[in-house]
């Protein structure tokens, strides 16, 4: 697969009450950001287990994001505290394995930031453009039939 | 396709949303592609799948298909999952068989450029929509009754107004009540009265509702987007089967009596068909007409417009003044464009009849406008405007895009000037302060630095800076240690620099005594609040009485302050006054329970439980209430009067809780009652005892002013009328000499404690307010100099039933002082002590030397402070006591020293740049107000939380003011944090409409999206229960060496935690498992994987 051609595909889960809704928001005020980003609704990102994220590259994501609410004002007090300290976690495993922890991260916004959905959005498509579709699927191995 | 694996059949339904998903997204592809799906039994498509037509669609799909699983692929979920929800229900199939993909907000509007793209994303959302569905399990409620009692833990004006307020019997026949105005505060009251079971009639003059808080942005001090915390409120308003929302119309005419009064409502047209139009916008694209906006408040909107994008109901409005083909019979592009054929020029309103039982008056306010002071130069020069206006420049869907730019040239604003107080606190336009636009400016000035430009150069000149809510003056610090420039002076005139169109304003820095000159990009005027035109209407049409600048007069300011003059009829949020956000939302919610009086009900059982023996709390200690110059003990007296006679309030005094199990609706709680050692219905208070009992000791109750006995009634007035002994006091079997006397035989020395169970279905916690003990601020002499003393104190001396019998006096001497200094702040605002603002002190300081001026007129009163909190109608209180001669002092006390029987207080007139030393006969602390000893004690046995101040925690600052974090259990009063009679009676009702929700409806219905536990797979190590924010989950012994965890599913949130932090995977989240979650991802990706 060239590499000028390469579109990745990012899986976001997003916190219901604060990164989701900005995603809403953002679409509702007709900001653009790239196709590539695919959301997971959860209730909190303190529901985003650790086997959702691996699961996500396994299956094919070349970059997964996870997007909650500010620090200081989860709606369920502090999951998304809980949840970026498995993302930090996480990142270093996958550093590791040799996947590669930038692949992975976690964002904070209010419900009202669309820009800033928007701007990670565009900024984070940028990052895994760059390093290049998920390495389990490289050395030809068909990835899946048509569309991703 | 057909598919056998789960037996699960499943049916895909894709919504052009008119151009909105169908411009980018190639609907019928995505429609060809979902029938290849498995087990996809059936894919359609329709243009507004929302619709009556669309649902029908739906329904008679699943019957002919037998389908028993449904994706729908349209909006948002979080606009129309509960729609599609009651679809599948009226369809016969379990609502949680539904999920949505979101193919527009967050596809075919986010990537509009991109229309291939874009509709393969979509065929990726459809298929994980597909695969989760598959999923899916039922999920069902659990009803559980409610006790109808209630227990109220203190017993001074907050407690003993909650527990009237609920005890109360009801005055009506009717189930219906109007509320007039949808802001959050009709919003709040409506949805109080719906929840409690009763038909709300919502009227708004707008199309939409949502009033001035959907203009804020944000909200102070919390920074919350206005809209997201508005939003929820507006949808739970529009979904909610007990609301009747009529917009674009007002109230008419009003007959009849409370309980029975007969509204007509004209209904403006619109010329749209409600039930037709869908929101999509095409016609406000097209529309030609335009008028100025009166929303955004500069700039135009199209004739045909929604005033905001969220505005409830989505849907749009013709202004007949601005359409062309109204006004000039041409055009008609809209009805053309339309794809719903909503459009209907024929429209010509409507009439409607209503019977209520009662009358909710919320109709807001409005900015005044500047243009009298021509010295500011608004209307004149383009770069001065408001603060509403400077607030609306902030918002991506207000007229510059979410930019603050000059309106001159529309280059970003970099300087920037906000002028307080233009045209408030003046006698010449408005005598009052307006309470909210010193915290508005701040929000604003923080937003600005932080959101848009950190470079940016804000100024904000001032006269005091009002910052006394919960949370404020911590806010305002955040804006000074940002770098916001707070310049304590007043602008004296502005002039516009011609070729650049800056704006020079010129002003005194009094606190350094210089005169500058600013050069700014834009001038920002922060304006008072005034009545709005529907409060003026309303007051009118109902006569109600109104106060002098026509705000509607509350019945009783201090003890009935959603009241209004006419009974029945009750006023909220600005329609009484200015007011912010959570004192809006805490009168909302009073005046929906007022309103229930008059309604069909029954009254409920109250425990008021109070840990002294007498009731009043901290009130009771005061002489006089600023504002309402009434003696304390008579405005009070109706209340105790009006407890003893309700049989339906136990007063339970000496008592404490000591423990509280179950949750909302059931509550079991073990309350300890220590021993009176007086028979309350047998003692005559004839004081007999009192002149035998040997003991003396210091009288707590006095503050340490005299001495009592071990036997003893802290005053006059108390209540209740009978005797009490103070166990650590009382010599009892040594002694008993009271026993002998007693010729009612009231006393029993060997009564012994009490241990009550009381069922209650919830809890309200008013537990109140102490002062500071300003001992630990060693250089204000405090316990070392007799003569320096609280505010506390000092309300005590001026009772005329008090130890001094109303004569302030030196305690060193006993003789009348001749130089009197309060100190304010004295432990507020203040790291070393507590950093909050006490909110009162001020106001208590000016009652106090208005009091002392009135009894010693040559006595000097100095009044040492930092900023004039005197907010809202105070203002014109402070204005009375400045002309009474009390001095006041704009510094700091160094400190208080002793020198030849007198004392020496050293501060600093920053206003003349002198330091100055004061001889005082007495010194008067204006101490910071602090929770009562025991609330975290009280709080950890409740399982609510405290916040950092020590006060109990609400679950949010603004919009739940009185809801601690725990279903069932509120908060009020003086426990939430300081406040003043009013505020502290609004609070306390609030939270007594709150708790009667539960139990009006009688059941507590429960949607079981919560955790659940594999007890085979739990260990027990217990982290569950650790992280969980509400204790809603318990490590219990089920055998002999066996512990595993338990949900308890009413108090479960459903947040997720425990489930994600299980290590062996034991529990899922209902609705959120693990194979739903993994199915989803699966079909995200595509299904191929390692």
């Amino acid at each position: 697969m060239s590499e000028h051609g390469f579109e990745p595909v990012i899986v976001a889960f997003c916190c219901e009450h604060c990164a989701y809704a900005a995603a809403d928001l953002a679409g509702t005020s007709r900001m653009q950001y790239p196709p590539n980003i695919r959301i997971v609704r959860l209730p909190c990102t303190g529901k985003a287990d650790m086997l959702y994220i691996l699961k996500a590259f396994q299956l094919g994501a070349d970059g997964v994001m996870v997007c909650g609410c500010l620090k200081g004002g989860c709606h369920f007090t502090d999951g998304n505290l809980k949840c970026e300290a498995r993302v930090q976690f996480l990142k270093r495993i996958l550093d590791l394995l040799g996947f590669g922890g930038d692949r992975l991260d976690m964002f904070f916004m209010s419900s009202a930031m669309a820009g800033e959905f928007v701007k990670v959005a565009h900024e984070f498509t940028e990052r895994i453009r760059r390093l290049g579709p998920n390495p389990l699927f490289k050395r030809g191995a068909s990835r899946r039939e048509g569309e991703r | 396709m057909e598919g056998s694996q789960k037996g699960a059949r499943v049916g895909v339904f894709i919504c052009h949303c008119g151009k909105n998903i169908a411009a980018t997204v190639d609907v019928e592809e995505v429609r060809k592609y979902a029938e290849t799906l498995p087990n996809v039994v059936v894919a359609k498509d329709y243009l507004f799948m929302c619709s009556e037509a669309g649902q029908k669609l739906i329904k008679d799909s699943i019957k002919e298909h037998g389908l028993n699983r449904v994706v729908v692929a349209a909006c948002s979920p979080k606009l129309h999952e509960v729609t599609f929800r009651r679809c599948l229900e009226e369809a016969g199939l379990n609502k949680f068989f539904l999920e949505m993909a979101n193919i527009r907000e967050q596809c075919s509007w986010a990537h509009i450029h991109e229309p291939e793209k874009a509709t393969e994303k979509a065929k990726a959302l459809v298929r994980a929509a597909v695969a989760r569905v598959q999923e899916h399990e039922e999920i069902g409620t659990i009803r559980e009754d409610v006790t109808k009692k209630v227990l109220v833990i203190g017993g001074g004006v907050a407690g003993i107004e909650a527990a009237l307020n609920l005890a109360s019997p009801r005055q009506g026949k009717s189930r219906s009540v109007l509320v007039i105005g949808g802001g959050i505060g009709g919003i709040q009251a409506a949805l109080d009265l719906a929840d409690m079971g009763y038909k709300v009639y919502l009227v708004e003059r707008r199309p939409v509702i949502g009033g001035n808080m959907a203009r804020v942005y944000k909200t102070f001090p919390t920074d919350d987007c206005a809209m997201c915390i508005l939003s929820p409120k507006m949808n739970d308003v529009a979904a909610h089967k007990n609301i009747e929302l009529i917009t674009n119309a007002e109230v008419v005419a009003v007959e009849g009596e409370p309980g029975r009064f007969r509204v007509k409502i004209k209904v403006h047209p619109r010329y749209i068909d409600l039930s037709k139009c869908t929101g999509c916008g095409t016609c406000s694209e097209k529309c030609p007409g335009r008028a100025p906006d009166d929303w955004n408040l500069f700039g135009t909107r199209k004739a045909i417009y929604i005033p905001y994008p969220q505005g409830v109901p989505r849907k749009y409005a013709i202004d007949p003044n601005a359409c062309l083909y109204l006004t000039k019979g041409i055009c008609r592009v809209c009805e053309k464009v339309c794809p719903a054929k909503a459009i209907n020029f024929e429209d010509k309103g409507g009439e409607r009849e209503v019977e209520v039982g009662a009358i909710i008056v919320a109709t807001g306010f409005e900015e005044w406008s500047p243009e009298p002071l021509a010295q500011y130069g608004y209307g004149r020069y383009k770069n001065v405007i408001t603060l509403m206006q400077f607030t609306r420049m902030f918002d991506v869907t207000g007229p510059t895009g979410g930019k603050v730019v000059r309106l001159s040239d529309g280059k970003p604003a970099n300087r920037i000037l906000i002028v307080n107080c233009v045209g408030s606190r003046d006698e010449r336009y408005i005598p009052y302060c307006s309470v909210v636009c010193c915290m508005a400016g701040i929000k604003n000035a923080r937003i600005l630095k932080f959101e848009q430009n950190p470079e940016a150069e804000i100024y904000i000149s001032y006269i005091d800076i009002r910052a006394a809510g919960k949370g404020y003056e911590e806010y305002y610090k955040l804006a000074q240690e940002m770098g916001v420039k707070f310049i304590r002076g007043r602008v004296a005139e502005v002039y516009e620099d011609e070729s650049t169109k800056d704006i020079i304003a010129r002003l005194e820095d009094t606190a350094t005594g210089t005169v500058m000159e600013l050069r700014v990009d834009l001038l920002v005027l922060a304006c008072p609040i005034v009545p709005s035109p529907g409060t003026k209407q309303m007051a009118k049409l109902l006569n109600l009485e109104t106060d002098e600048f026509g705000f509607i007069k509350p019945k009783h300011y201090k003890l009935a302050p959603v009241d209004t003059s006419r009974p029945g009829v009750f006023a909220c949020g600005c329609a009484t006054g200015p007011k912010d956000i959570p004192d809006t939302v805490a009168t909302a919610s009073a005046a929906a329970l007022r309103a229930a009086m008059f309604l069909e009900g029954e009254p409920f059982e109250v425990y008021l439980v109070e840990r002294d023996p007498y009731l009043g709390g901290m009130t009771f200690k005061l002489a006089r209430t600023f504002l309402v110059d009434e003696p304390l003990p008579d405005m009070i007296a109706p209340l105790f009067k009006a407890v003893s006679e309700n049989p339906k309030v136990h007063v339970l005094l000496n008592s404490e809780v000591e423990e509280v199990k179950g949750h909302v609706g059931n509550f079991v709680v073990k309350v300890r009652q220590k021993p009176r050692y007086v028979d309350v219905s047998k003692c005559n208070g004839c004081g007999k005892c009192v002149e035998v009992c040997p003991v003396q000791v210091e009288d707590d109750w006095n503050l340490g002013l005299t001495k009592r006995t071990a036997i003893f009634r802290p005053h006059p007035d108390a209540y209740p009328l009978a005797y009490a002994i103070d166990a650590d006091a009382c010599k009892f079997a040594s002694c008993a000499k009271c026993v002998e006397i007693c010729p009612t035989k009231a006393i029993n020395l060997n009564e012994e404690p009490k241990e009550m169970e009381l069922k209650v279905g919830s809890i309200i916690v008013a537990s109140g307010l102490s002062e500071f003990k300003p001992e630990a601020i060693a250089q204000y002499g405090y316990g070392v100099h007799k003569d320096v003393i609280t505010q506390l104190q000092l309300a005590r001396m001026l009772d005329p039933k008090g130890p001094t019998q109303g004569r302030v006096v030196r305690p060193s001497t006993g003789e009348a002082p001749k130089t009197i200094v309060m100190i304010q702040c004295a432990g507020s605002r203040d790291e070393r002590y507590n950093p909050y603002c006490s909110r009162i002190c001020c106001a208590i300081a000016l009652k106090a030397a208005k009091m002392i001026r009135q009894q010693i007129p040559d006595c000097d009163v100095y009044i040492c402070y930092i900023d004039m909190r005197a907010f809202g109608f105070l203002e014109l209180y402070y204005k009375d006591v400045q002309s009474m001669g009390v001095n006041f002092i704009r510094g700091k006390v160094a400190e208080v020293v002793s020198e030849n029987g007198k004392l020496k207080v050293r501060v600093e007139e920053t206003s003349l740049g002198e330091p100055m030393e004061i001889t005082a006969d007495l010194v008067v602390l204006s101490a910071a107000l602090v929770p009562v000893e025991g609330m975290a004690d009280l709080a950890k046995v409740l399982g609510i939380d405290v916040g950092p101040d020590g006060f109990l925690k609400e679950v949010h600052v603004k919009l739940r003011p009185v809801d601690s974090k725990v279903a069932g259990i509120f908060i009020a009063g003086g426990a939430q944090g300081p406040k003043d009679i009013t505020d502290t009676v609004s609070q306390a009702i609030a939270a007594a409409s709150k708790s009667a929700i539960p139990m009006s409806r009688g059941f507590i219905e429960v949607e079981l999206v919560k955790a659940k536990v594999d007890e085979n797979l739990c260990v027990g190590c217990g982290h569950c229960e650790k992280l969980c924010p509400y204790k809603a989950i318990e490590i219990i012994q089920v055998a002999p060496g066996r512990r595993v965890a338990k949900v308890h599913e009413v108090e479960c949130e459903g947040c997720g935690i425990c489930a994600a932090t299980c290590r062996v995977g034991a529990i899922q989240l209902r609705h959120f498992k693990d194979n739903q979650i993994l199915a989803q991802l699966a079909g995200l990706l595509g299904g191929v994987g390692a």
